[in-house]
């Protein structure tokens, strides 16, 4: 690398840039010119930050009689703005309340205050009406916005989303998402009563994947054990939900899944990605004592790595010996050099 | 006859790492031959072609060469001399990098000493075993949501959002975050930087289930059997991640401004106050081009690819130094709140660059947040920088091109250290 010359390439490459947002601007600023035009420069202006810009982008963004994907560009462009002022937050919270908005508008409305969510210092006064908004929008027509607004809500662990969310599991016709996404959306704030419906619903699953989202969230609940070692050991579970169960049933119950990670370890007949993904589960979080006296298991693994039935395992089984030969975790432990 | 290189002062295994800023070294001549009062030794890297490479300048500011003469006493007087990273070779693995002494004109190897070249990546250009590395130092530092991990989880929450976010210290704050981030990674496996996502590319080879994981229909997302971040889990016992991004990860970038429109931030004068707008864009829309928990700022560093997402924000920031020259903490362009809380013109206390940093400080009063996660600023075995109770002024000079004690021990892999590239 030739420093210098790599700093006057460089260099070059930013003025180029700079060049292109002032064309951008200006042609912008034309209002002449159709919306098209208008709406590609504002991908070169890149983002409106002067005062008169954003007054002009404003007005484009509140002109009902202007392109949506242009009102929705103006929108986005002067993201870096909506974070520092209150006034323009309002307006925007307005946009996504607007159900009389076209979706891209309201789409990019919502994109804008998630981003400005990040910006605290001003944003945070106002995250008692942005969170008004995003309840009235869970109730909203537009599937990809009810489900957007209902996740912010979930995973701030909004006790008004949560109460929908359980109807809608507990009385389909209520159903705000899909019951995979409802439990998924619940997990964000688990509580020891749901585990009565979430294992009913491990037993008669609406899907694979509801079915993968309830085992996970059964990690915390003592009763569901034996559920989570029938699964883990179930060859005609799928791949995933057995994977989950596993990493379930390593949280609840470390020694039964060290038990049972080795039997599927030593058992040929058993899939190879359950098999990496035991190995995996030893090597890195078992009890490392209890291994290292399991000469059964550190032949079989040995041998797994010698002459590896897939690439997974044998990276596994790598790692696993790595680890003991290290006796800890730490820098042979951490990995190979493949 | 042999030679004995000191590694900026520490003689041990866990100093032998270096990255683009010069770091200081010494040779000295042991056992001797008889009869002579002076050797000439050469100091090269053993494989010019393969493995990490080294750079030798006789003092800084000075050239980093490939070669460096020097002539020791046979009385075992050492000699200063300064190491560094070579420009586009950083290391692949660890101690790739072997640095030999040899007798000038018989070249007769004198000693070796092993290094490495310790440099923060594109994820998306990893080795296999880099990459690897990686996330089991990621997965035993989480261990299930029972690790250290849950402190850094703790740190980035709702109610600990001012200390970091919307004012100056942004940046400073998520700098010392992640670096302190690092040195535990590092205590896993010293061989690990903290990598970055650089968001304004596709990065296909980061978004894949052997990496960072791909999503299923459901935002679930999903891990290449044997990938360590299968049993990843914060927040108790339940496992797993959420994230879906709403761009093609394979073939698009995210929805963010490009690096060149970053740096223009700071506009014509190029001012820090103009730069710390990048919080919003890319910072803000990298985290909102997904779904899932990354996009808020209370759940976020749930998910690992937060911390790479944010490497790439220190790096821009890194990169806009770099470019503007900003490291010297006494001007207004470098960083717009000089003093300390309660002065004249002062923000918020934890944002100006005499402030100490939550929760490093250990600081529980209000207006800071009640608890403080995480205990000391961790100390690092080839850095004396920050100290254990970092200020925001602490994380500007990074590199030590002001004061060479102000070194962190990171650097990026697509620009230098001014110290280096001054003279070259």
């Amino acid at each position: 690398m030739d420093t210098p010359e790599h700093r006057r390439q460089y260099t070059e490459r930013i003025e180029r840039a700079a060049e292109e947002q002032r064309e951008g601007l200006r042609d912008f600023s034309d209002r002449s010119r159709p919306a098209e035009e208008r709406q590609s420069a504002l991908r070169r202006a890149v983002a409106l930050r002067g005062q008169d810009e954003v007054a002009e982008a404003v007005d484009v963004i509140l002109d009902r009689e202007e392109d949506p994907t242009l009102r929705a560009s103006a929108l986005r462009a002067i993201g870096i703005e909506v974070g520092k002022s209150h006034d323009l937050i309002d307006m925007v919270i307005g946009l996504l309340r607007d159900g009389d908005e076209p979706e891209m508008v309201r789409q990019a409305a919502l994109r804008t205050l998630q981003q400005s969510s990040f910006r605290a210092a001003t944003f945070n006064p106002k995250m008692p009406e942005y969170t008004d908004a995003l309840r009235t929008v869970i109730d909203d027509p537009e599937d990809s916005l009810r489900e957007q607004a209902l996740e912010i809500l979930a995973q701030g662990k909004d006790e008004y989303a949560q109460r929908r969310l359980l109807e809608s599991l507990e009385d389909p016709s209520q159903a705000l998402v899909s019951p995979g996404k409802a439990v998924q959306l619940l997990g964000n704030d688990i509580h020891a009563d749901y585990y009565p419906l979430l294992r009913d619903m491990v037993q008669d699953p609406p899907s694979t994947e509801a079915k993968q989202e309830a085992v996970r969230l059964l990690a915390a609940d003592p009763a569901s054990k034996e559920l989570l070692v029938d699964i883990l050991r179930d060859k005609n579970e799928y791949r995933e939900v057995r994977n989950a169960s596993a990493a379930a049933l390593q949280s609840l119950a470390p020694a039964e899944f060290q038990e049972h990670a080795k039997q599927i370890i030593l058992d040929d007949g058993e899939y190879n990605d359950l098999r990496a993904t035991a190995i995996d589960g030893l090597a890195l979080f078992a009890d490392q004592e209890a291994l290292s006296q399991d000469t059964e298991l550190s032949s079989r693994v040995e041998q797994l790595k010698e002459q590896p039935p897939s690439d997974e395992v044998e990276r596994s089984a790598a790692r696993y010996i790595s680890m003991r030969a290290s006796g800890e975790t730490g820098p042979a432990a951490a990995g190979t050099n493949v | 006859m042999k030679t004995e290189i000191t590694i900026d002062g520490a003689d041990s295994a866990s100093a032998s790492y270096v990255a683009w800023a010069p770091v200081h070294s010494s040779i000295r001549l042991v056992e001797p031959d008889e009869d002579v009062d002076f050797v000439d030794v050469v100091l090269r890297n053993q494989h010019e072609n393969q493995g990490g490479q080294i750079v030798f300048l006789d003092a800084i500011p000075g050239e980093g060469q490939d070669r460096l003469r020097i002539r020791l006493s046979a009385d075992g007087t050492p000699l200063d001399f300064f190491i560094a990273g070579k420009p586009g070779r950083p290391s692949q693995q660890d101690k790739d990098a072997v640095l030999e002494t040899v007798e000038a004109d018989t070249e007769v190897v004198l000693s070796t000493k092993a290094l490495m070249v310790r440099i923060r990546k594109n994820a998306n250009d990893l080795t296999a075993g880099e990459r690897d590395r990686f996330l089991s130092a990621f997965a035993i530092l989480n261990n299930q949501g029972m690790g250290r991990f849950r402190d850094f989880r703790d740190m980035h929450r709702d109610n600990t959002s001012i200390e970091a976010h919307g004012r100056a210290g942004f940046l400073p704050w998520h700098r010392a975050y992640l670096l302190d981030l690092e040195r535990e990674l590092q205590r896993i496996d010293p061989s690990v930087a903290l990598h970055y996502w650089k968001f304004d590319e596709p990065a296909p080879n980061l978004f894949a289930r052997d990496f960072i994981g791909v999503p299923n229909n459901l935002g679930r997302v999903q891990f290449e059997p044997g990938n360590p971040l299968e049993f990843w889990a914060t927040d108790g016992a339940v496992a797993g991640i959420e994230r879906s991004p709403d761009f093609d990860s394979n073939t698009s970038a995210a929805f963010v401004m490009s690096e060149e429109d970053t740096l223009l931030l700071g506009g014509p004068d190029d001012l820090y106050a103009g730069f710390i707008d990048m919080e919003g864009d890319p910072h803000g829309e990298a985290h909102t081009s997904f779904r899932g928990s990354i996009s808020r700022i209370d759940t976020a560093a749930k998910d690992p690819l937060f911390f790479m997402l944010h490497a790439n924000v220190d790096r821009l920031w890194a990169k806009w130094q770099w470019l503007n020259r900003r490291f010297d903490t006494a001007e207004l362009a470098t960083y717009p709140f000089l003093g300390s809380a309660g002065d004249p013109g002062a923000t918020r206390v934890g944002h100006n660059l005499r402030d100490t940093m939550w929760p490093w400080n250990q600081e529980t009063n209000s207006p800071r947040p009640p608890t403080a996660p995480g205990g000391d600023f961790p100390p690092s075995p080839t850095e004396n920088a920050p100290g254990l109770v970092p200020t925001v002024g602490d994380m500007i000079d990074y590199q030590g091109t002001i004061d060479l004690g102000s070194r962190l021990g990171f650097d990026y892999d697509d620009f230098l250290s001014l110290i280096v590239e001054h003279r070259r």
